[in-house]
């Protein structure tokens, strides 16, 4: 005879031990009398257990990697942060190289006249700090008269102490010609007449001298001759 | 956590789903729910909440493809892995091929509380709220579950082993033609 559906929920309440009481009764009474529902808890308690013994199924290592858990994310007050700091310090690092333009007369008014027999003209500019590049040159605008004499020719040379040790570290040479045409005060500025280059690169001045002399080449003759201008290569005030 | 619950979540997914691509799926989905909602997480069974995210995200799953595929027979009948071999090639490995055939065959609700109760081991009160049912709906849901089991199961016995597809050995065709040599002498 087979068994009804409230029979067959009987049985499975029986197999999870979820019967109690009157109900619990009447299910073990419905498998002691009829045969089918016997069966039936057999085959359930069996279904049952092997359900339990399904194999545990485990993601493919692939898709595991692809759900990594996210990395805990950084509270907001602390990126704003990280943006201020690195834009601040971009901001520091533009200020701190950036190229000056400004000129730096270390020369006003040098104006001496190199009568025959005279050689040279010193000037010396000292504590000077800052920072200069490397790679590039100084620049000078100086006024040259040879008073109709010729030839007329000087050579102005630039020595270097940058850390103001009373050694010079770098010697730069200029050669500058002056004009025949008497009276005609010749200004030149341009740095392409450098000549000669001793010593060290160009560094950062700490306390530095520079000091400037005026060479008259052919010194039978008379000169006239004035630095209007020494421009150092991005030194800073 | 992720390490230690993966293979739980990963298992619970694929039996409720009866194939491997729709558990994959349903593992994302809920990992994806677990990261966002972990941060709230204040109780005390963290396996009964993952249990909770994995159910949702598989019904999720199931309506979604049902607004896909509107199909006359039940939507997990295009997603479970059915084919005409009852679970032979599981039964080749060793496993309970045949269990598993007939169980990704069922519908839905009864798949799933065959699962919450054999392979999650829950009481029916856990079960209820698992399914968000009262307690007798889950008594009766689960004998039907049992009744259509056991069914699929006596109306797909086990086939009689298949004769070997090399057919005669080379030394049975040597013998076939040995023999009326042996008789000679």
């Amino acid at each position: 005879m087979p068994l009804n559906e409230r029979q067959q929920e009987l049985i499975s309440g029986l197999v999870d031990s979820a019967l109690q009481g009157d109900e619990l009764r009447e299910a073990q009474e419905l498998v002691a009398a009829q045969p089918e529902a016997a069966r039936l808890l057999e085959d359930y308690r069996s279904d049952l257990q092997r359900l339990k013994n399904l194999p545990r199924m485990k993601a493919d290592p692939a898709l595991r990697a692809r759900i990594q858990p996210p990395r805990p994310a950084a509270p907001s007050w602390l990126k704003a942060a990280a943006i201020v700091l690195i834009v601040g310090g971009f901001a520091f690092w533009v200020y701190k190289n950036r190229p000056i333009k400004k000129l730096i007369a270390l020369a006003p008014a040098f104006e001496a006249r190199l009568d025959p027999g005279e050689h040279r003209l010193v000037k010396v500019f000292s504590g000077l700090k800052g920072k200069l590049v490397a790679e590039a040159v100084t620049h000078f605008k100086m006024m040259i008269d040879g008073d109709g004499q010729h030839p007329a020719q000087c050579h102005l040379v630039l020595n270097y102490d940058f850390d103001g040790d009373g050694k010079f570290d770098r010697k730069e040479i200029y050669e500058v010609l002056a004009d025949a045409t008497p009276g005609l005060q010749q200004v030149t500025d341009d740095a392409a007449k450098l000549i000669s280059v001793e010593g060290a690169p160009l560094r950062d001045m700490a306390d530095g001298v520079l000091q400037a002399e005026i060479q008259n080449v052919h010194p039978q003759n008379a000169m006239l001759a004035d630095i209007q201008e020494i421009t150092l290569p991005n030194l800073s005030p | 956590m992720y390490q230690e619950q993966a293979d739980y979540v990963y298992n619970l997914a694929y039996r409720l789903c009866g194939s491997k691509s729709d558990a994959d799926d349903v593992f994302q989905d809920a990992f994806i729910r677990v990261y966002r909602f972990l941060p709230g997480f204040r109780g005390d069974s963290l396996r009964g909440w993952l249990r909770r995210i994995v159910m949702n995200a598989f019904h999720d799953a199931r309506h979604k493809v049902r607004r896909l595929i509107p199909v006359e027979e039940p939507a997990q009948a295009d997603l479970a892995d059915i084919s005409d071999d009852p679970g032979e090639h599981l039964e080749q490995k060793g496993l309970d091929g045949r269990l598993e055939w007939a169980l990704n065959r069922l519908p839905d609700e009864h798949r799933s509380i065959l699962v919450l109760r054999a392979i999650e081991d829950l009481p029916y009160e856990d079960m209820a709220v698992a399914l968000d049912v009262p307690v007798g709906t889950v008594r009766s849901r689960l004998s039907r579950a049992r009744a259509a089991l056991r069914k699929l199961l006596e109306e797909n016995p086990a086939p009689p082993p298949k004769p070997s597809a090399k057919g005669p050995s080379l030394m049975s065709f040597l013998l076939f033609f040995l023999r009326p040599v042996q008789l000679c002498r």
